[in-house]
């Protein structure tokens, strides 16, 4: 039988990382994750875990780099301003191929901002934070349900292809409630952390260096390369989006997290007038779900993108429709949440419906 | 400045908000006030959106009472409670990134004594225990190592008050806050210590139970860094809603943390800080 217990999203996604079996967890106070961070204070030490409140986020992060480096399932969350002080911390993981589990439950920027939900971050979070050619793998959930089976893929593709993954959320999932399910997911078969610093004797006399430096310029290179070999893998194997009505839907919306629920309402009223309305939504912002594009082109005369935002993931959404559609952009800023009458608006408009 | 661009355009005055007429006209620019005339002046700040009973209202008060110099001061705050009045204070500002205060106050400081050769422009950090003794650590250190010429105050209510009352470096071992389900296991950072050592030439631990003993640490502190070195005061600011104490008890809490030994009141001086500070105080004698 289905056991689903209600759950805040912040709590949820803690316990889904428990779960998939991460046991050490480093955090600092932002608002509004902190309930992350405190379910894990009290959880952890339950299963045999650590949890420690850095005295900031970059030690916060640093901290990660080095369990992540023992090889262990390891997970910090903050919010934008202190996701922007993990950056570096990040860049150097993505150098050195460390596996972690990061999430931002963003809110309104720039700068310290405000503590109500935005999606401002996109750019931050798929164009590369930090310095260097690097990717993320960043995964949007739109409910808490997708949170929680989002947290073990995370996981599992951080181990994979031992790189951190990031789960981008926004202050509305961070503190709404929902009914959850702990699933299992089907396992992947995941390689073994022969690469962890755990001692030459855990490793045959197999010296193992963690380490982003790489002084030779041609040696760089062919690191860079490797890793780029690396992240088209990711491309073909980890799209994840969803399509709802776009078989026939002449306008179809783009929008991810919390937004796409909004719409979702919005194109609900839409489809009861009539209107051929459909919802392309990203669940992965990298890689961006170029495939879902593919299928809803032969019918789509018009994009519309929505965002909590100036306009950033619409410029993705014009990469990939390359100029053989228009692409429409409506979002607001600063942690005003869109209304489904002002997205039904704007549809209207773009639909040249009086 | 003077207190004259304070004044108000004669033609302007009648559409003037009379808060900021009062202000003008009685206000503590260029005027010798202190905490002793509480009520017989228009205060920097009269309204404030801090929680009821916060320590830190009760502080911030004083040390706004407590200026020298209100009309050249700039004060740098960082993320926090710490933070939320000085929107609304009639004093200048600027708010910075979290932990990284004191190094803004360092730019500040050097870029105004630049600015102003014949000016003593009173740069004052006032943050938090996190945004001291956690995050900021660092850069406070450094100021101190650096010898700037900057007060730094620290408000401590033991815990991040504004995410909702995690542990800080501050908080006292064994405390249950969020995030230590189980009490707090490492005791309160001695700041107050690590300050004499990093270079402060003074450095004071108030409480705002004691209002004029502050208001005396706070002017010490901030003319002896105008010429001598970095100062620091440390003040007790208890949080009636993270500590879950009613909010008129705050005084009496802080009494009683006096009382138990917990809080100590001191102050360290180095003897190049007592030499001017007598010559200081023999003055205004």
């Amino acid at each position: 039988m289905k056991q689903r217990v209600l759950m805040k999203g912040n709590e949820a996604i803690a316990e889904a990382a428990i779960r998939a079996g991460c046991r050490f967890f480093f955090g600092y106070p932002i608002t509004p994750q902190n309930e992350l961070p405190e379910y894990m204070s009290r959880r952890l030490p339950e299963v045999g875990g650590t949890f420690v409140q850095a005295e900031s986020e970059v030690s916060a992060i640093n901290m990660v780099y080095g369990a992540a480096g023992a090889g262990a399932r390891v997970m910090t969350s903050s919010s934008s301003p202190g996701i922007s002080l993990k950056q570096e911390g990040i860049s150097y993981m993505a150098g050195a191929q460390l596996p972690a589990v990061i999430v931002n439950i963003v809110r309104g920027g720039p700068g310290l901002g405000s503590i109500q939900p935005g999606q401002g971050d996109y750019f931050q979070s798929v164009k590369g934070g930090g310095h260097g050619d690097y990717r993320l793998v960043v995964l949007a959930p739109a409910n808490l349900q997708e949170a929680v089976d989002l947290v073990t893929e995370a996981f599992d593709i951080a181990d994979l292809y031992r790189n951190p993954v990031l789960i981008l959320g926004d202050g509305l999932l961070g503190q709404m409630m929902e009914p959850v399910e702990f699933r299992q997911s089907t396992p992947r078969e995941l390689p073994a952390k022969d690469w962890a610093t755990t001692g030459l004797c855990n490793h045959n006399g197999q010296k193992n260096v963690i380490n982003s430096l790489v002084l030779h310029a041609i040696d760089l290179e062919a690191h860079n390369i490797h890793l780029q070999e690396k992240y088209a893998l990711i491309k073909v194997a980890e799209q994840k989006a969803e399509l709802l009505h776009c078989d026939d839907a002449e306008l179809v919306v783009v929008a991810y997290g919390s937004t796409a629920r909004i719409v979702k309402t919005a194109i609900a009223q839409l489809r009861d007038q009539g209107h051929r309305v459909g919802l392309l939504r990203p669940i992965s912002l990298w890689p961006f779900p170029e495939d879902a594009f593919a299928k809803v082109m032969p019918v789509a005369k018009d994009f519309l993108c929505v965002e909590m935002s100036a306009g950033q993931m619409v410029e993705d959404v014009k990469l990939v429709v390359n100029g053989a559609r228009p692409v429409h952009f409506y979002g607001r800023m600063g942690g005003i949440v869109p209304t489904p009458n002002e997205i039904a608006t704007q549809v209207l408009q773009i639909m040249g419906v009086k | 400045m003077t207190k004259n661009i304070l004044k108000m355009s004669p033609a302007f005055a009648d559409i003037i908000p009379a808060e900021y007429r009062e202000l003008v006209d009685n206000g503590p620019y260029g005027r010798d006030v202190g905490v002793a005339e509480l009520g017989t002046f228009k205060e920097l700040l009269e309204e404030h959106p801090l929680c009821a009973g916060c320590g830190l209202a009760l502080a911030l008060r004083i040390f706004l009472a407590s200026l020298p110099a209100p009309e050249d001061t700039i004060v740098v705050g960082s993320t926090g409670c710490s933070s939320l009045v000085f929107p609304q204070a009639a004093v200048q500002n600027i708010h910075s990134l979290f932990g990284n205060q004191n190094s803004v106050a360092s730019g500040l400081k050097r870029a105004l004594k630049l600015r102003f050769p014949d000016k003593d422009k009173d740069v004052i950090v006032v943050a938090g225990d996190g945004a001291t003794a956690d995050i900021g650590l660092d850069m406070v250190m450094h100021s101190w190592f650096r010898r700037e010429n900057i007060t730094t105050i620290m408000l401590d209510n033991e815990a991040y008050a504004n995410t909702g009352g995690q542990e800080s470096g501050m908080s006292q071992q064994g405390t249950v806050l969020y995030m230590a389900p189980k009490g707090k296991n490492f005791p309160k950072i001695s700041m107050p210590e690590l300050a004499r050592e990093a270079g402060c030439v003074y450095v004071a631990v108030g409480t705002p139970a004691q209002p004029r003993k502050l208001e005396k640490m706070i002017k010490r502190a901030i003319l002896l860094a105008r010429h001598i070195g970095p100062t620091y005061v440390q003040i007790m600011t208890p949080c009636p809603t993270n500590y879950k104490f009613k909010n008129n008890e705050t005084v009496n809490r802080l009494k009683g943390l006096e009382k138990d030994g917990v809080f100590k009141p001191r102050e360290y001086i180095t003897a190049e800080a007592q030499e001017a500070l007598n010559k200081l105080e023999e003055v205004s004698k």
